[in-house]
């Protein structure tokens, strides 16, 4: 039986070792074997635990041996499971492109390593402090990641995310006290939990954890940091941020579900459908209307995070297998977000570089001299906008059926996903053939070239898997996932169909009005204040309506 | 008003926890100081994670401010 512990252990390790060589000459090899060690310890730790867990078996580690409600109890489960892989290729492709760069320092590696120990954390804890405990871990491990480049506008960037985290776990601890103050127990809440509850302390309990981990997910309004992190973050950072930081809070949703459950609180699964929808939409349009391609990008993350957000509003909202549909078709966009947000940081941020302008509006040609990029570039895109055959399609597809029932919140999360076939064109237009007629300007970004080995072999696996993701079920019948039906005529019309509307949207951008708009859009002042009122406004918002 | 009610009024203390550290404690972490049984006992692994938030800091400040070479 493998225990929860041991990830977390194997990434602590390796932080640990970091730590022992900062300041030794020569540690490009030690920072090598320490990647080469985490990932084949992790993949190990990964396959022997799979068979058990994935039929359903459920590990239980009372630390020290003192069981619930007395000493601390880590859980490995599906959800763990699944975290698990989430986190093993997010963080070893990260860590390897990073391994790339010549002047990244074994300090950075060491916040890496301490921030994939605190993501491991927080899926095995069954405990609500010791959540809150790795979420600390987190925030400030991301802080510095974040900062790690040192210019004003980075650390600036950083230090916002640590003061909305850290404003917004104290929401979550104000919950945990709640919990705590009726049950006499910090075991994360069962349903008979929700049941100890009295009504207005069940809503300001949710309303207060939904602060939390919202805030951590970059839910529309609690989004104010993520544009700003993602794109002063380096490359390798942004593809961390994407796929683990925001997802992480996702799953310990699915373990706090109990008390979001329509039978405790009514109105919760509406208001989580809602706000995910708006996030989507929200998400959608700002990354339309951003000049910069990380930015761009960073805006994009959000309205992903709003179709993740609000079809699990709508599972919350079902019953039985109805609702475990609905769940695994969230963990299943989660995972193919998680493949081509990384992957898409990496190739505009290498050809970016390269061009010396992240300027959609300006910089073209971007592809020559690079064409690997380009075609990395490109399924990652394609999975982005839903094309058939990539990962995107089918997780999309899946995502959509559980808005079925919902009028509108179906309609405009449409709308959304053209949205998202918009911005994916307008990102795409830096590898349009230059104006100037003749190739980029030579020499203007060669600092870091086209990075070599170690910065195309992980965008190469993750364009491998998202290939695989798209065509394996098409052949294999995968359980909790019904792909094949995706494939009938109506849904690829019904997607062709989305992405020609998400064209007409491009060339609708293109216009000089729009142009116009945007630039208005960009100007809108979004400092920290901004960020912080719309989460407090927010946070009372949520709880008034769960009340 | 829900929210001063929730912090303070109503309900008594869950007491099964004290009551229990009060009786077996000593016993089951061989700590004589009850907050030493608690910290460095039943709940540990919290306390492993608080110090690696203070290292993280600490050397996360270190990293920040040191000149770019």
């Amino acid at each position: 039986m493998i225990g929860p512990l041991y990830p977390v252990l194997l990434s602590l390790l390796c932080g640990g070792l970091m730590l022992a060589v900062k300041n030794l000459p020569g540690t490009r090899a030690v920072i090598g074997f320490a990647w080469l060690a985490w990932t084949a310890g992790q993949l190990l730790l990964f396959i022997l635990s799979a068979p058990s867990l994935l039929s359903g078996t459920t590990v239980l580690l009372h630390t020290g041996g003192w069981a619930e409600p007395l000493g601390i109890t880590l859980v490995s489960d599906r959800i763990y499971l699944f975290g698990s892989l989430l986190i093993l290729i997010t963080g070893s492709t990260s860590i390897l492109f990073a391994l790339g760069d010549p002047s990244s320092s074994p300090s950075f590696f060491l916040f890496i390593y301490f921030f994939l120990a605190a993501c491991q954390g927080i899926l095995a804890a069954r405990d609500l402090f010791t959540l809150f405990v790795f979420f600390e871990i987190i925030a400030i491990a991301a802080y510095i990641l974040i900062a790690a480049k040192k210019y004003p506008r980075a650390i600036l960037a950083g230090f916002r995310y640590l003061l909305i985290a850290s404003v917004t776990i104290f929401f979550y601890l104000i919950a945990v006290f709640i919990i705590y103050r009726a049950t006499g127990s910090l075991a994360i809440p069962s349903s008979r939990t929700a049941l100890a509850l009295s009504p207005p302390e069940r809503a300001l309990a949710a309303a207060a954890i939904l602060a939390g981990l919202t805030s951590r997910m970059a839910v529309f309004p609690f989004h104010g940091w993520l544009p700003e992190a993602h794109s002063q973050a380096v490359h390798p950072v942004s593809a961390l941020l994407s796929g683990l930081l925001i997802k992480i809070p996702l799953l310990v949703m699915f373990r706090l579900s109990h008390l979001f459950s329509s039978p405790f609180l009514p109105r919760a699964p509406v208001f989580i459908l809602y706000s995910g929808v708006a996030t989507a939409l929200f998400g959608a349009f700002m990354a339309l209307n951003q000049r910069d391609a990380k930015r761009l990008l960073a805006y994009s993350s959000i309205s992903q995070m709003g179709f993740l957000f609000a079809a699990f509003g709508a599972g919350l909202g079902l019953n039985g297998p109805a609702a475990g549909a609905v769940f695994a078709a969230v963990m299943l966009h989660t995972f193919s977000h998680a493949l081509f947000k990384p992957l898409l940081f990496f190739s505009v941020g290498v050809v970016t570089d390269r061009a010396g302008s992240r300027d959609i509006l300006t910089l073209r040609g971007a592809a020559s001299g690079s064409k690997p990029w380009f075609l990395l570039f490109l399924a990652g895109a394609a999975s982005l906008a839903g094309v058939p055959l990539m990962g995107g399609y089918i997780s999309k597809h899946l995502l959509s059926t559980a808005f079925y029932g919902h009028g509108a919140a179906g309609v405009l999360m449409t709308l959304a996903a053209a949205g998202s076939t918009a911005y994916v064109l307008k990102l795409g237009s830096i590898f349009l053939p230059g104006r100037q007629g003749g190739p980029d300007e030579p020499g203007a970004g060669g600092r870091t070239g086209s990075g070599g080995m170690a910065r195309q072999l992980p965008a190469i696996l993750l364009a491998v898997l998202i290939i695989a993701a798209g065509t394996v079920p098409l052949f294999f019948t995968v359980t909790p996932f019904p792909a094949a039906p995706g494939f009938k005529a109506e849904y690829l019309l019904k997607q062709l169909f989305t992405m020609a509307g998400g064209a007409a949207l491009f060339l609708f951008s293109r216009y000089r009005v729009s142009k116009h708009f945007s630039r208005s859009i960009r100007l809108l002042p979004l400092g920290t204040e901004a960020a912080m009122m719309a989460m407090l406004s927010g946070f009372l918002i949520t709880f008034a309506f769960l009340l | 008003m829900v929210f001063i009610h929730a912090l303070g009024e109503g309900g008594e203390w869950p007491l099964d926890l004290r009551d229990r550290i009060t009786a077996y404690g000593e016993e089951d972490t061989g700590a004589s100081n009850l907050v030493a049984a608690v910290y460095l006992g039943y709940r540990a692994l919290d306390t492993l994670g608080e110090t690696i938030v203070l290292l993280l800091a600490v050397s996360g400040l270190l990293f920040i401010i040191k000149e770019k070479e």
